[in-house]
This record gives C-alpha cells, structure tokens and sequence, in this order.
C-alpha cells in the first residue's frame, strides 16, 4: 500500500514539472513588457531608465531557463513574488487569504451535489420511466441548459431580494454560502444524476444482480449494495475530477455573490494585468488538479478488490 | 432523416434554431430600433408595441439587443466551433490516417492539454492575452481542439481498415482522393452531431465571460453582458434579467435537444459525453 | 408432490401486445426426483424455471399456476415470494464467473444469504454450516476460500460454492438451470457428480435444465422435451434417449451422435 502510493507519488512530479513549465512559460507570452506594467500600474512614467531598472530588479535580463530555474526555487519556497498592484502585498498572502471562502464554497457545493444527485438518481434508475424519473429528466435537461450565473441571479433575486431571507453577497458566515452553493451545485447535480442513473441502468443486466435475486436477498438491499456500488464504481472517477472542476468554476459565483475568493482574485487580476497572481492562480490550480486526480486513484484502486492486491 | 421528421421535440428545436439564425442574420430587418439608440426619458419602460420587451437603463430596447445579441453570442459560438472542429479534423485526419510518430506526439500533446480543467486554462489564456472577444474565441478553440482532434482521430482509424479504403489503396489512389471521397464524408456525420451537443456549451461559456465583462464590451449587445447589465439593477428592476436568459436557455435547450436526436437517430457509437 | 406447474404460459408485453414466449408447459416435480428439461436454447427451458422462481418482472405476463405445497407462487405477494425463493426453492445458474458481486468477498456474499433466509444471527454458527457444505462439495481450506473475492476463484469453484451455498440452507427444490454450460469438461464432471451426492445425501427434488444430452442422461429420473416454447415429448429418461418419437427431440439426439462421430473420426485421423 505505501509503496503504490511512493509509487505515484513519484509519477506525478513530471507532471507537476510540465505544468510549473507552463505556467511560466504562458507568461512570456504577454504581449507587453512586464516591467512596462509593473510601472504602468504604479503609476511611475516608463522611461527608458525606469524599464531598464525594473527590468534589472524583476530579473528579466537572465536567459529564459535560468530565470525558470530561479522561478521554480522561488515557487518551492512558497515565494511567488509580490502583486504588480501593490508591492507590499505578497501573491503568497494574496492567494492564502482567498483560499478559504473558495475551498468552502466548493466543499458544500461537492456536499450538495452529493447529498441531492445519488438519491434521485437512484431512484430515477430504479423506477425507471416513473413519475420520479421524468421529472427528475426534465430537471436534468433544464439545469444542463441554464446558465449558471443566470440562476444564481433568479435565485438571488427570489431569496435574498424578493423574501429577504438570504444575505445577496458576502462571505462571513455559513448563510453567505447557501445560495452560492446551491447555484454552483446545479449543473453538477443534473450531471451527475445522469450518470449515476446511466450507470446504474448499464449494471442492472449484470448476472451478479440477478443471482442475488435468486438468492433471495432482498430488493433494498440489492439496489443499495450490489447495483450502486458497482455503478459508483464507474462514476468515481468523474467524481474526483469534478471537485477540482468546481473549484475552478468558482469564479463566476464568485463574482456574482461577491465572495472573496480565489476565481475572484484571478478575475480582477486579470483586468488589473496583475500577472504574478495569474500565474500564481495556474500554477496552483494544476497542481490541486494533479494532486486529486493521485488521491482520487488512490482510493478507486484501494476500493476495487481486483486491483487492492496488486497494491 | 425521416426519422428526424418524425421527432416532435427535435423538429420544434430544429425550428427554433433555424428562425434564432434567420432573424441573427437578418437583425437590422427584424429589428425596431437600433440597438446602441439610448432614449433615457423612457428608461425601464414595460412592454409595449415600440418596445416588445421593454427597455433597459439606458431606454435602449432590450428586442432590439436581443435580436442584435444573437450576432454575437450564436454566431460568434458558431464561428469558434467551425474554427475548433477545423483544426480538429486536420489534426485527427492526419494523425489517423498516417498513423506513427507524429500521431504519437500529437497524441500525447492532445493527453497533457485535456488533463488541464478546461476554466484554468481558459482564464490563463485571456489572463495573457488580455480582455476581449477575440482572446475568448482563441481560448475556447485552445482548449476544445484537442479534445476534437482525439474524437476524430478515433473515427478515422475506424474506418481505415474498412474495405472499400484498402481497396482504394490497393488500386493506387491518391491519399488526397481517398480522404475527401472516403473518411470525411463517413465522419462528417458523426461530427456534425459532436458540434451540435457541444455548441451548447460554448455558447454558455462565451456568455459567461462576457458576463464577467471579459468578453464583448459595453455598448455592444451580447446575452451575457445583458445580463451583467441587468445583474446591477437586480434590485430595483428584477425583471431586466429575464429576456437575455430566457434567449440563451431556450437556445442552448434546442441545441442540445437537435443533439440528442441526431444521435438516437444515427446511433453513433462513442460519441457519448 | 413438492412442485407442480399447470398451462404455465409466459409472454412478453411489447408494444405490438403480447407475444407468447412458453405456452402450456405442464409437469410435477416429486420429493426425491429429477426432472431433466431438455431443449436448444431459446426454447424457453430458462425462463420456464424464472416463473417457477417468480422472477419474471412486470414485462412478463404469466398465466396458469406453480403450486409449491399447494401454493399458487404466481398470485403471491412479493413477501412471501422471497420467503420462499433462496431458502425453499434454490437456484444453482449458468456463467458462474459474472453470479457474485466483484466488489464484495465471499464470505460477505455467503453470509448475507445465509442471514436473509436463517433465523441464525450468530456469525461464527452460520460460517460453521457454510464450511460444513464447502467440506462436502470438495471444497477444502474453506477459510482461505471464503476470504477471496469472486475473480480470484476458477469458474468451478464458484459453481461448487453455488452449490454448497443451496445445501447449506436445505431446500425442498434445487433448480440447476445449465450449470454445467461455461466450465470446463474437468469441472462439469465434477460439478454433476456433486449433483448426484446432494440428492443422494439430503433426497433434495431437482429441476435439472441443459442442452445437452448425456449430461441429462447422467442425472435425471424422467425428462421433458421443449421446442419453441412447448413440452414437445415427456416421459422416462432412458426411452426418450433410446427411443425418441417427437422430430425435434429426434433432430436434437442425432445432432448429438454426429457430434461424437465427428469427434471420434477426428480422434482417429489425429492418432493415425
């Protein structure tokens, strides 16, 4: 167990390489001069002198891999340097402070999601063409064509305006969350209904099923334990992955509810050209990518009995 | 295409999309007023016959924008696929069809960039590139050609060892020949039903950023920065926000809806997403 | 008379309506008897026995009556259903390797079965019975075995643990619906002597389903015929073998020989 787990561990440090690499490298693409901006931003008149001293002082005269090199000793060390808006503001700090209010979002937005999409997708399995699952169908194919930040409005509107029974923006306590939350999970919940359900249509042939019946276990128990496990089996991994993808897709609530995370850092870094908290935001972002994507793999070969053994 | 005919749900989304694009093309003649026409004296005004849908902050008529906001948010979606499922098709044609090293590498550029989430990537390149439309498009082709090039990299290898492909190999014809008259009309299909569940999703993603105020920039009419409009007078006009959404929902509804019936009707194997 | 299945028609509701699938299948099963099923498949040998079992779900519509005791299983209600299916009426199925849930052990699989059906609540009791069956199907270091999960087991195994399984809860009727069709030949032989000592041991009513003849020559008291959905021929084993009336059981027989002519030339040809 602990060696498959060193084992991938070890696999994943080209991967975190590559993407450190590409974080760096997408930077030197900007179409204009980093030290101009540093400037520009603070207000400084870009003369000649003043690029060529910024230019000095951010390292931009080095040749292109040894800047990467001192970037990435830079990076180990938890130092990705300071904000172009504001050079006493840390990216480190910067990045720390926002974290929190997007983990927790994305948290009950997983929990959520959860909570509301393997309930109702069993049951639309199991009693296929019922009531039950036509309305859950039709719930699915109206969440997959709603735009997110629309529903998050109407539901802003409905909630916190029209009952005031919401907080509209902020994210100083559990009810802040509630309707972001909510909002994020949407898309989520009908996709992930649909899968569950999907699967769970694609097992109920399965011969193990139908020996069990025989056998006179009983039908809760063969819905519950025999059909879900095996489906939940197959949608694991969707499921990893969608974690990272919720905190990626955070942004757009966030700006809609005004919660300080870090999708609304990166938004407004990006209409301010502050580039080392774009990168910062990349580079972070991979590696949460890279590293539930290890975690989830983990779990699917410690859960998969046919795999536990080559462990 | 008898069978398509027979789908209800299918043929009123077909009629939706075809009417949506009819009057995107023709916005100046379907519309009332010019949509940047701002008349402040008659700001949030209600329905009425000048203005079927009201108007906005400004008192510019929201049917107006909207009919001129299909320009920008179908059409521009429409533009991004085409450019997408271009590139895709060059890449998986050659890739397929060639087989070997440079499939390989193609391939395994194509792994790397789907295990990215799609959002970073997109915010990465317009956090480079800077705001605007055109950074948007580029962003949304970065991050969707692979995933393209893959699918139909995959097609064009299922139909390299069908027969009527080695034969024409085996008589001498050119390669040029083999793929215009035998590959792509087979994959074309199956690309077009691919486009059309997906056109969906672009269209929410350029909506989305737009909204942000990453994309389209104001004056312009676009759904999702009518939205955004909307969004800052949430609370005295609540109303504002229906139109645009209502627009994309239905749209984004009848292209997924044309979607799924094309597969049900081809049965195309693996175009599942 | 444990069994009896009277004008049992099973059909299947599509949307064009009903379409007969078995129509007026009548036999009797006795305490201590094997009744062999024999047929090609699709003639409705399985799903004869999955209405005996009442297993047929809602796009199935079934006539006549399965009397078990006396008791009409077709009108029960699905509560008394499941008292009997698995504790009275055992069922030993074809495709052993797909029978058991990959995900949990068999230990896990075993017992549930044993606790859904036994008033025995004490773990260690009921694993006692299961390794005493295990002993008797041949199945030794049971403790070892019931630790691993079903892909680590050989197909004949699992049809053996199958079988133990049924003898470990004792019931009035072992239906065995092909069981010897996806193993081996080592196994097969195995698996019907196994057969032959569980009615030999507990006098256990058999329903022995198979396409193949000799192995039902092998095991079963009398024999019934189906082709397309009805009994065609029934009668004692050994004058349906010998002496066959009916054109499919003929055709089924003759197939049979031609296959073991074949065989034996190619035997031949190989060692000349």
């Amino acid at each position: 167990m602990r060696n498959y787990v060193l084992k991938r561990l070890l696999f994943t440090l080209p991967m975190m390489l590559a993407i450190s690499f590409i974080a760096f490298v997408i930077i030197s693409f900007i179409p204009s001069d980093p030290a101009e901006v540093a400037l520009r931003v603070n207000e400084i008149i870009p003369t000649h002198e003043a690029v060529a001293s910024m230019r000095e002082s951010l390292g931009l005269n080095d040749p292109f891999l040894v800047r990467y090199v001192n970037w990435l000793y830079d990076c180990l060390r938890l130092d990705f340097g300071s904000s172009y808006i504001n050079h006493n503001r840390l990216v480190f700090d910067e990045i720390l402070r926002s974290l929190p209010a997007t983990l927790k979002l994305a948290l009950f937005s997983f929990i959520l999601v959860i909570v509301v999409s393997f309930p109702i997708g069993i049951l639309s399995a199991v009693f296929k063409d019922s009531i039950t699952d036509k309305v859950a169908r039709v719930f699915m194919f109206l969440f997959t064509a709603i735009p997110n930040y629309w529903l998050g409005l109407i539901l802003m509107w409905f909630f916190a305006i029209h009952f005031n029974l919401l907080p509209t923006s902020g994210a100083t306590s559990f009810v802040h969350y509630i309707l972001p939350a909510i909002t994020l999970s949407m898309t989520y919940v009908s996709t992930y209904i649909r899968l569950i359900r999907n699967s769970m249509l694609e097992n109920m042939q399965e011969n193990y099923l139908f020996y069990a019946r025989v056998r006179g276990i009983s039908e809760v128990v063969i819905v519950l334990k025999h059909l879900f496990t095996n489906s939940l089996q197959s949608t694991m991994n969707a499921l990893g992955m969608s974690f990272v993808q919720l905190i990626a897709g955070t942004f757009v609530i966030e700006n809609i509810f005004a919660i300080p995370g870090i999708g609304r850092l990166c938004i407004s870094a990006i209409f301010n050209r502050d580039y080392p908290i774009i990168q910062a935001y990349i580079l972070m972002m991979g590696l949460l990518f890279v590293f539930c994507n290890l975690f989830i793999d983990i779990i699917q070969t410690y859960l998969d009995p046919k795999q536990r053994r080559s462990m | 295409m008898k069978r398509l005919l027979s789908d209800k749900l299918a043929i009123l989304a077909l009629s939706i999309l075809v009417t949506v694009m009819i009057m995107g093309l023709f916005a100046p003649f379907f519309s009332l007023h010019d949509p940047l026409e701002q008349n402040i004296a008659f700001k949030f005004a209600g329905m009425s016959w000048e203005y079927p849908l009201g108007t906005d902050h400004l008192g510019r008529c929201i049917y107006s924008r909207l009919i001129f906001g299909i320009r920008n948010t179908v059409f521009l979606a429409m533009l991004t696929m085409v450019c997408t499922i271009g590139i895709g098709v060059v890449v998986g044609v050659i890739s397929g069809y060639y087989k070997g090293v440079v499939d390989e590498m193609m391939m395994r550029f194509c792994d790397v960039m789907l295990s990215f989430p799609s959002q970073v990537m997109i915010l990465a390149i317009v956090g480079v590139l800077g705001v605007g439309i055109e950074n948007i498009i580029l962003a949304n082709i970065v991050i969707k050609w692979t995933w393209y090039a893959r699918m139909i990299r995959g097609m064009v290898a299922g139909y390299n060892y069908k027969n009527y492909v080695l034969y024409a190999k085996t008589i001498g014809k050119s390669d040029r020949f083999i793929i215009s008259r035998h590959l792509l009309p087979n994959i074309f299909s199956e690309i077009i039903i691919l486009a059309t569940l997906d056109m969906g999703w672009v269209i929410i993603n350029i909506s989305t950023l737009s909204f942000l105020g990453l994309g389209i920039q104001p004056p312009f009419p676009e759904w999702g920065a009518m939205l955004s409009e909307a969004k800052n007078v949430l609370m005295s006009n609540p109303s504002q926000m229906m139109a645009p959404g209502v627009a994309i929902l239905v749209v984004v509804a009848s292209f997924n809806i044309l979607g799924d019936a094309l597969r049900d009707m081809l049965d195309v194997k693996g175009v599942v997403k | 008379m444990i069994l009896e299945v009277k004008n049992l028609c099973v059909s299947v509701r599509t949307k064009k309506g009903l379409h007969p699938l078995v129509s007026d299948v009548t036999f009797n099963l006795e305490k201590n008897h094997c009744l062999g099923i024999l047929g090609e498949s699709g003639s409705g040998k399985s799903l004869t026995c999955k209405a005996v079992m009442g297993l047929l779900d809602a796009n199935f519509h079934l006539e006549g009556e399965v009397l078990f005791h006396g008791k009409n299983i077709l009108t029960m209600f699905e509560k008394e259903k499941s008292l009997i299916r698995g504790k009275e009426i055992c069922m030993v199925i074809q495709n052993p390797m797909t029978a058991f849930n990959p995900l949990f052990s068999m230990e896990n699989q075993l017992l549930e079965t044993l606790q859904t059906h036994l008033h025995v609540k004490n773990k260690k009791e009921l694993l006692r019975l299961i390794l005493e069956a295990f002993e008797k199907m041949n199945l030794h270091e049971g403790e070892a075995i019931l630790k691993k999960y079903p892909h680590q087991l050989s197909g004949g195994m699992l049809q053996r643990m199958m079988i133990a399984l049924c003898i470990a809860l004792n019931p009035s009727v072992i239906i065995a619906d092909e069981p010897t069709t996806a193993i081996d030949v080592v196994n097969q032989v195995e698996v019907i002597r196994e057969l032959k000592k569980v009615r030999e041991l507990y006098q256990t009513s058999m329903l022995f389903i198979s396409h193949d003849l000799s192995i039902l020559s092998q095991i079963s008291d009398t024999m019934m015929v189906m082709h397309q959905g009805k009994i065609v021929e029934s009668g004692r084993a050994q004058e349906i073998i010998f002496s066959p009336k009916e054109a499919p059981t003929k055709e089924l027989i003759s197939t049979r020989l031609k296959l073991i002519e074949a065989f034996q030339r190619c035997v031949k040809e190989c060692s000349c």
